[in-house]
């Protein structure tokens, strides 16, 4: 069963990568996931990080 | 891992100790047996040992366990040990819970059963129950944990952003409010409101704060001077209520001039002396000798003779302590009235619009204290008016900075709102763009490991049923239901029905078998045993060699395939080299008895008994050589005539003897009946192009014709004739038929070329043996 959550896991961090909705730093997402220990203010973190990310991103390309 | 051994003792059928040893090189097990000689037991014995369960027991209501133990066993024989290359498994029996104990009871083998009672079960069940089968092999309980938590945040966000956007839109509104009740200034809002946002207000904040302590001080001192002025009017009471009792006082001494106020103070004071000792001999005045009790009751006596004076003597007293303390009270209002009346006068005459620096023009400044009230009361009246003026005035600055406070406050909640929302919009953004990612993910892979069960159940299904119009087998999730696994397939011309309303029950049954394994390969690494007990019922002859056939293909996904069962065609079709038997170990179950127990016996390929009446003079029996060559000879003739699609004279039960079958094969067909013998390449595969050795069979087909007649004369009647043969005849006639057979059976699985993919042939699985012509010319 873990085998099945960890592939799913991986494919889904993939993509979500590839889609830049996390940024491709996140370490532990894809354990969490495989685990299901990630909570609702994890995801939440995840995606203020990402946007932080993309606002320095978009600050340091207008310099 | 490798089996080598099955030692069953006391279980079940094994009422008597039976060892089943497994042949290394072979990886099927095929048990036959009549039905009450042991099959199952054996089967049970490995479920038992290998799994939770008991086996074919379970399928049964109301089982008693103790039956796991055979009949007139005692507990502690019970033993089942399973031998492999790398570890030996046993159980036994608890002798208090009939439990199955097990040693190792971890890293057991894995093993999958299939009995005949469950065969479609997984058909027949509901979508919710067929999932529970299947969710070990979909379950990604973990990622919808994920899922879950995430749906969450997509609701607080979504809830958090109403709730901002609600404020936002109310922020808005307040300050369209404000300027509508001032009536538009500026005929623009958003100017109007960069204009009031810009404003300094601090000297008007600093303003209504100096008026606000001048206000509050005098508010203070106003209380003050109401207390005092209450204080002040009960202190005159309390001087006219001591004049009045020194008065009354001064009236009864004229009327009474005996009446000493200083002698009652004497007594009374004499008295409290007195009553404050226990003991006393003499009077504490004048010392003449008496008792104490005496003492106070001469005392109390004088002091009621003087009841009137005593009372005007202690009302003077009274009024005069009430006055005392009045007076002190007042003379405490005093402090605080100073210190307050000095700071409202500092206070007040910083405010420059107002005349309070002329009201307080020389007075309240000098360091003796005592006027000031005086001073305050004098001024009084005046300062009520500038005090009211003040208060108006403060009221306007107040209104101004409220309304500023009110249009700043609302102005950076916009400002706040506006970004917040933004943020949340963003994020919701993000989490739902997630959401929709991790649930199509999931449903992608549910829906993949569904279609690749349903297309490896499909090819198994059609290796059984080829063009026969059923199959397309569906299993797939209802994904507007929880945990609903649903299953369709083809029948003719409809699609996606529900097999089991329309199909035969043999067609469910291979069905059953077909998803049973199918799922059995996805938990299989090469590593579990594959038990089918007893699954055919009957099935005709095209099917069973198809089932035969599935099962060999499938084995190399297992590391055992063990199957049982009493459907005696399947025996004879090993038997007689029409399925390959090369690659089974095959093993026959006769003649159970509780005495006996489970008896093993080897069954002999015909081929072999054939050549074991050869093999030595004392073997030799004219009769059953020549019966068991005859019969083997015809099994040989139905596959090839059958196969040339030669002609035969139609019968109702295509029961032909030997002498029609050899008949059959024309003369144009023996011209090219032959054989090539495929060259064997170091990688143990054959040549699909070159050939060792071609033979041409008309040569020992007419040598066997020739002799057919010992296969009823000496095989099958008692006749004279038959007496007649010679032995040496009826070895001839056993020799051809070897010969004949070993031509055509695989060398490396023991089947007759029963393949015709090239189109102009028929070959062995392994290609190890070619048969031409395709069909008779």
């Amino acid at each position: 069963m873990s085998n099945i959550n960890k592939a799913v896991a991986e494919e889904i961090v993939r993509q979500l990568k590839e889609t830049e909705l996390i940024s491709i730093n996140e370490k532990n997402v894809e354990n969490q996931i495989t685990n299901g220990t990630i909570k609702e203010n994890d995801w939440k973190l995840i995606f203020e990080q990402q946007m932080r990310n993309s606002e320095k991103l978009s600050e340091d390309e207008t310099k | 891992m490798k089996l080598s051994s099955l030692y069953i003792n006391a279980f079940r059928g094994a009422t008597k100790p039976v060892t089943l040893h497994f042949s290394q090189d072979k990886k099927i097990t095929l048990i036959y047996a009549e039905n009450g000689n042991g099959k199952s037991s054996i089967a049970d014995a490995l479920v038992c040992l290998c799994t939770d369960s008991v086996g074919s027991l379970d399928d049964k209501s109301n089982i008693d366990h103790s039956f796991l133990k055979s009949l007139g066993t005692k507990t502690n024989e019970l033993l089942i040990e399973l031998k492999t290359d790398s570890q030996t498994y046993k159980a036994t029996l608890s002798a208090t819970s009939n439990k199955i104990i097990k040693s190792p009871n971890t890293d057991l083998p894995k093993l999958k059963a299939l009995r005949r009672a469950q065969i479609t079960s997984f058909i027949e069940s509901t979508p919710s129950d067929r999932y529970k089968v299947l969710s070990s092999f979909i379950d990604v309980s973990n990622i919808q944990k994920a899922e879950s938590e995430l749906k969450k945040l997509i609701v607080s966000l979504d809830r958090d952003f109403g709730q901002n956007t609600k404020s936002l839109s109310d922020a808005k509104h307040t300050l369209n409010d404000i300027w509508e009740k001032e009536e538009k200034p500026l005929n623009d809002l958003k100017v109007w409101i960069q204009t009031e946002v810009q404003k300094d207000n601090s000297k008007l904040n600093k303003e209504l704060q100096e008026n606000n302590t001048v206000l509050q001080i005098w508010n203070t001192l106003q209380t003050t001077v109401s207390n005092i002025k209450a204080e002040k009017a009960k202190y005159n009471v309390a001087i006219i209520n001591l004049n009045l009792a020194e008065n009354s006082l001064k009236e009864y001494q004229l009327k009474n001039p005996n009446a000493e106020a200083n002698l009652l103070s004497l007594l009374n004071e004499t008295k409290a002396f007195l009553a404050s000792k226990t003991t006393i001999d003499k009077c504490p005045v004048c010392e003449k000798v008496s008792e104490r009790e005496l003492l106070l009751k001469s005392v109390n006596d004088r002091i009621s003779k003087m009841q009137e004076l005593n009372k005007l003597t202690q009302a003077v007293k009274t009024t005069n302590e009430l006055k005392t303390g009045l007076y002190n009270r007042l003379h405490s209002q005093i402090e605080p009235f100073n210190t307050q009346i000095t700071s409202f006068k500092n206070a007040s005459i910083l405010l420059i619009a107002f005349d309070f620096n002329n009201l307080f023009n020389g007075i309240i400044e000098s360091t003796d204290t005592k006027d000031y009230y005086k001073e305050f009361i004098n001024i009084q009246p005046q300062l009520i008016p500038e005090i009211e003026k003040l208060l108006k005035h403060n009221q306007s600055i107040n209104k101004s900075v409220v309304l500023h406070n009110s249009i700043k406050s609302n102005y950076d909640s916009i400002v706040k709102l506006t970004r917040k929302c933004k943020e949340l919009e963003k994020l919701l953004k993000l989490a739902k763009a997630a959401l929709a990612i991790i649930e199509s993910t999931r449903k992608s892979f549910i829906d993949n490991e569904l279609n690749s069960i349903s297309d490896d159940v499909e090819v198994m299904y059609q290796t059984i049923h080829p063009n026969e119009g059923l199959g397309n087998v569906k299993l797939f999730l209802n994904h507007n239901f929880q945990s609903s696994l649903n299953l369709t397939a083809n029948f003719y011309t409809e699609t996606n029905i529900t097999p089991q309303s329309v199909y035969s029950e043999s067609h469910l049954d291979t069905l059953g078998i077909c998803i049973f394994i199918a799922l059995a390969k996805r938990e299989s690494n090469k590593d579990v045993i594959l038990i089918l007990d007893d699954v055919i019922m009957s099935v005709d002859e095209k099917h069973l060699d198809r089932i035969i056939d599935l099962i060999h293909i499938q084995a190399e996904y297992f590391v055992h395939v063990f199957i049982s069962t009493h459907y005696r065609p399947w025996r004879e079709r090993y038997r007689n080299n029409r399925a390959p038997n090369s690659n089974i170990q095959f093993v026959e179950l006769r003649g159970w008895s509780r005495e006996r127990g489970i008896t093993l016996a080897k069954p002999q390929l015909i081929l072999d008994e054939i050549k074991f009446y050869l093999a030595a003079p004392e073997n030799f029996h004219r009769e059953n050589l020549s019966g068991v060559t005859g019969r083997f000879l015809e099994s040989l003739l139905d596959f090839l005539t059958y196969n040339f699609q030669c002609r035969l004279k139609r019968k109702a039960g295509n029961d032909f003897n030997l002498s029609e079958l050899l008949n059959c094969l024309s003369k144009d067909l023996l011209k090219e009946l032959k054989v090539q013998k495929m060259e064997l390449l170091p990688t143990g595969k054959y040549s699909t192009e070159k050939f060792t050795e071609e033979i041409f069979l008309k040569t020992i087909v007419d040598s066997i014709k020739s002799l057919k007649a010992i296969r009823n004369q000496v095989g099958a009647h008692f006749t004279f004739d038959g007496a007649l043969v010679g032995d040496s005849d009826i070895e001839d006639f056993a020799k051809a038929t070897i010969k004949f057979a070993e031509l055509l059976i695989c060398p490396v699985d023991g089947n007759l070329p029963d393949r015709c993919k090239s189109g102009s042939y028929w070959e062995t699985k392994s290609g190890s043996i070619r048969l031409y012509p395709l069909i008779e010319p």
